[in-house]
């Protein structure tokens, strides 16, 4: 292989060559009829210094070495055509000699010293466009909304500034799981696999050139170079292919240059171009790796901020879950301690219990099962909502029938509160779910009842709201509001927050602090809204809104 | 009602936890007190001086834990304490602040009733009989000569497992926090040292099974995870 290698090394070299032969052909040619014009018609002793400007021109256009052969050729030229006895090589005084030297020494001189200017220029305005390049792609990164973003740019721009056919990056923790996230040709990912050249970096810098040297059998260095003070070389590689992506060696060379930040590999930037073109220049080399370097650490980045996140979402998560673990440890197990002491208290052989006491006993278990009950509905309620598997089944619905039936239901939990209920007789019918109507009215008048206070007085009240603008529909509002201490008006907005307790517990408090934050759930889940301020009654009124039905038009 | 059972001053929130509870005293002889808060507790507290407090922590008003602070600093009265699970560290506190029994909602009748038989029992005798000897199942400690027998079979202790079973028959079917054992035993320089405890009473056990072929005296030391130790009569299986 590295014969063929070689063969694509040199591949250019003998069309460059002959082009330079003929270049320095032609100029000394035409010099030597300048020097002739000078000798014969301008009386010129010795016209050999306007073959200089030919020299100068080759070496700026090519180097010192064309310069010193156009120089040799000059001075051959000139001992032709000019030195007695002309038209032989032969020179006939020691003088002629001499200043045929001197006039070599003078060209080998001059081309040499316009040849390292054009070299300084050539290496300054590389310098300038590497810079340029450079500078480019990190503003790509630093830009780019998203590392993915940002290597996508950067891979458009090395495509154009190396001359490759194709640029893209893979990221994964070895070759064959790499997953391309950018990529300047819209086809396959991975061509056929063709020469494959991985560029080593040697942190270790060795005095002299790196070049070949070292590359051992089937592996050859393309290229060498230094890099910010590291050297690299191109070095061929047989990798680990992905299934199905063997096979026929395609017409492209694949280049990869590995993306590593401390020490992990992360991924690999990709080029390939014809395999008849020279190996990267060190400048596309170094471009190569800058972008790599680069990329490298803007996706290290990125890693670790998604990594922070995470686990930052994690935690909150975690929060939650224990928040939720906590109260259903402590509010579904008060409930339960009642029932089970009350049954256990039938079952208790010490004890003779009269049919009276059996009954009230029997009666507190059925009570406190039932509050169990209303517990694991508003907990599976509230999965329900948060995992948006809430879908209710709106209809017409009467809201005195509602706060009839619900005020039935908690009669026994109500025994010592007094409830006015306060529901017009015209009111319209509302648009709801009604088992989740009932859900939202039995959590409201649990809560107010709970923080009823000494005075124990509660109260349903429902209202059309008569809309400002005809073109909004006609909506319904209903609160239930309590006599108790209230809530501190800065808490009253985290009131429908899920396990919000309030600052204090307050007397009677109880509940997991999830009651409201159902009523907001379903409520909402129904196109209505929920609010709470203070009660005329003293405590906490909560106002919830639900949109009307359209009245039932009797003929 | 002949004679006036124990008075006991029940602390409970919850209406129908505490009705529940107290129909259940009533019933069993027990004068029964109540309140719903730390204000009607401390209250009723000075005014009927019970035999025994059953105090729910989580109170609306004031902490029970304050409640029991104010109960310790004036009397011995037994106190167990009521709370829900997932709160070790309240009644590790409310231990180490000098109650003397915790249980955990929803508890059973049985197990409430066991608490309140050895708190009593306590309050009412020294647990040592007049020999100078405590006594669990098999396990006999006689405190005079400083001997340990299992039935008849006399068993070499170290001093260190003499002392931590002298502590634990001492509070035999109460709860004894690792805190307390650590200061009583090594003292108060290695109350943080949990794991000396978990070696010293696992070899404790080792011992008393070896010398009882039922295996009966290995089990006399129940753990009470995240709390400590308590020394149970090995028939009387702990509640479910």
């Amino acid at each position: 292989m590295t014969r063929s290698m070689s063969a694509v090394v040199h591949l250019d070299g003998p069309r460059r060559l002959a082009l330079a032969a003929v270049l320095v052909a032609a100029l000394i040619a035409g010099s030597t009829l300048a020097v002739a014009a000078l000798e014969t018609w301008g009386g010129l002793q010795d016209a050999s210094s306007a073959y200089i400007p030919a020299i100068v021109v080759v070496a700026a256009a090519l180097g010192t070495i064309p310069a010193v052969a156009a120089s040799i050729l000059a001075f051959i030229a000139y001992d032709f055509f000019f030195v007695q006895p002309t038209l032989t090589l032969t020179v006939a005084t020691p003088t002629e000699w001499l200043s045929l030297l001197l006039f070599l020494l003078v060209a080998v001189v001059v081309g040499r010293l316009t040849a390292l200017l054009a070299d300084r220029e050539r290496e300054a305005s590389q310098r300038a466009r590497e810079a340029r390049v450079l500078f480019a792609i990190s503003q790509d990164l630093a830009t780019a909304p998203t590392v993915t973003d940002a290597i996508r740019l950067v891979t458009e721009r090395l495509r154009g500034e190396t001359r490759m056919t194709r640029v893209w990056c893979g990221l994964g923790p070895t070759v064959l799981d790499e997953r391309t996230v950018a990529d300047t040709s819209r086809g396959d990912a991975r061509p056929p696999l063709s020469p494959r050249f991985v560029l080593e970096r040697e942190p270790t810098a060795v005095d002299g050139t790196l070049a070949g040297a070292g590359a051992g059998a089937g592996a050859g260095a393309a290229g060498a170079g230094l890099a910010a003070g590291s050297r690299f070389a191109w070095v061929r590689v047989r990798e680990p292919l992905p299934p199905g992506r063997g096979g026929a060696e395609g017409s492209e060379a694949v280049f990869r240059v590995p993306l590593v930040s401390a020490g992990v590999a992360l991924g690999s930037f990709w080029a390939s171009r014809p395999r008849t073109l020279a190996p990267p220049t060190d400048e596309t080399t170094r471009f190569l790796l800058a972008a790599a370097d680069q990329i490298a650490g803007a996706v290290e980045r990125d890693r670790l901020a998604t990594d922070a996140t995470e686990a930052e979402v994690a935690r909150q998560s975690d929060t939650l879950k224990s928040a939720l673990l906590d109260s259903v440890s402590h509010d579904l197990r008060t409930p339960l301690a009642a029932i089970r002491v009350a049954a256990g208290h039938l079952a208790d052989p010490q004890v003779d219990v009269p049919p009276v006491a059996t009954r009230e006993s029997a009666r507190s278990i059925e009570r406190e099962a039932a509050r169990l009950d209303r517990l694991v509905a508003n907990v599976l309620d509230l999965s329900r909502i948060e995992g948006g598997a809430l879908h209710p089944a709106v209809e017409p619905y009467d809201l005195a029938d509602l706060a009839e039936q619900v005020v039935d239901r908690l009669a026994p939990m109500l025994a010592r509160d007094s409830v006015r209920v306060e529901v017009p007789a015209d009111l319209p019918p509302v648009l709801v779910d009604p088992i989740l109507a009932d859900q939202i009215l039995t959590n409201l008048l649990e809560n107010a009842v709970a923080h009823a206070g000494p005075d124990r007085v509660v109260r349903v009240v429902a209202a059309t709201m008569a809309p400002a603008d005809q073109r909004v529909p006609t909506r319904v509002e209903l609160v239930v509001e309590d006599s108790g201490p209230g809530v501190p008006p800065r808490e009253i907005d985290h009131l429908f927050e899920k396990f919000y307790r309030g600052s204090a517990r307050r007397p009677g408090g109880r509940g997991m602090g999830i009651g409201l934050a159902v009523v907001r759930g379903l409520v909402e889940a129904m196109g209505g809204s929920v609010a709470a301020r203070r009660s005329s009654l003293g405590g906490l009124a909560v106002s919830v809104v639900l949109p009307a039905a359209d009245e039932p038009v009797d003929a | 009602m002949s004679a006036p059972g124990p008075a006991v001053l029940l602390v409970e929130d919850d209406d129908a936890a505490r009705a529940a509870v107290a129909t259940n005293l009533v019933a069993r002889g027990y004068r029964v007190f109540q309140a719903i808060d730390g204000r009607e507790a401390l209250r009723l507290w000075e005014s009927s001086r019970p035999d025994l407090v059953l105090l729910d922590l989580g109170l609306p008003d004031i902490d029970g834990m304050a409640v029991l602070v104010r109960i310790r600093r004036e009397a011995t009265t037994p106190v167990i304490v009521l709370s829900a699970r997932g709160q070790e560290k309240d009644r590790v506190d409310a231990l180490d602040a000098g109650a003397d029994d915790y249980l955990t909602k929803p508890y059973g009748l049985a197990e409430l009733h066991s608490r309140v038989g050895a708190v009593l029992r306590r309050a009412v005798g020294p647990a040592a009989d007049q020999a100078g000897a405590l006594r669990v199942g098999p396990v006999t400690l006689d405190i005079v000569r400083r001997a340990v027998r299992v039935g008849d079979v006399p068993i070499e202790l170290t001093p260190r497992e003499y002392e931590l079973l002298k502590v634990l028959l001492a509070h035999a079917g109460r709860v004894v926090t690792s805190g307390r054992l650590l200061r009583a035993v090594w003292g108060s320089a290695y109350t943080e040292e949990g794991h000396y405890l978990h070696v010293y009473v696992s070899r404790l056990r080792r011992k008393l099974a070896a010398a009882d072929p039922t295996g009966a005296a290995g089990r006399i030391i129940a753990n009470e995870p995240g709390v400590g130790y308590r020394v149970v009569e090995p028939d009387a299986a702990p509640e479910p």
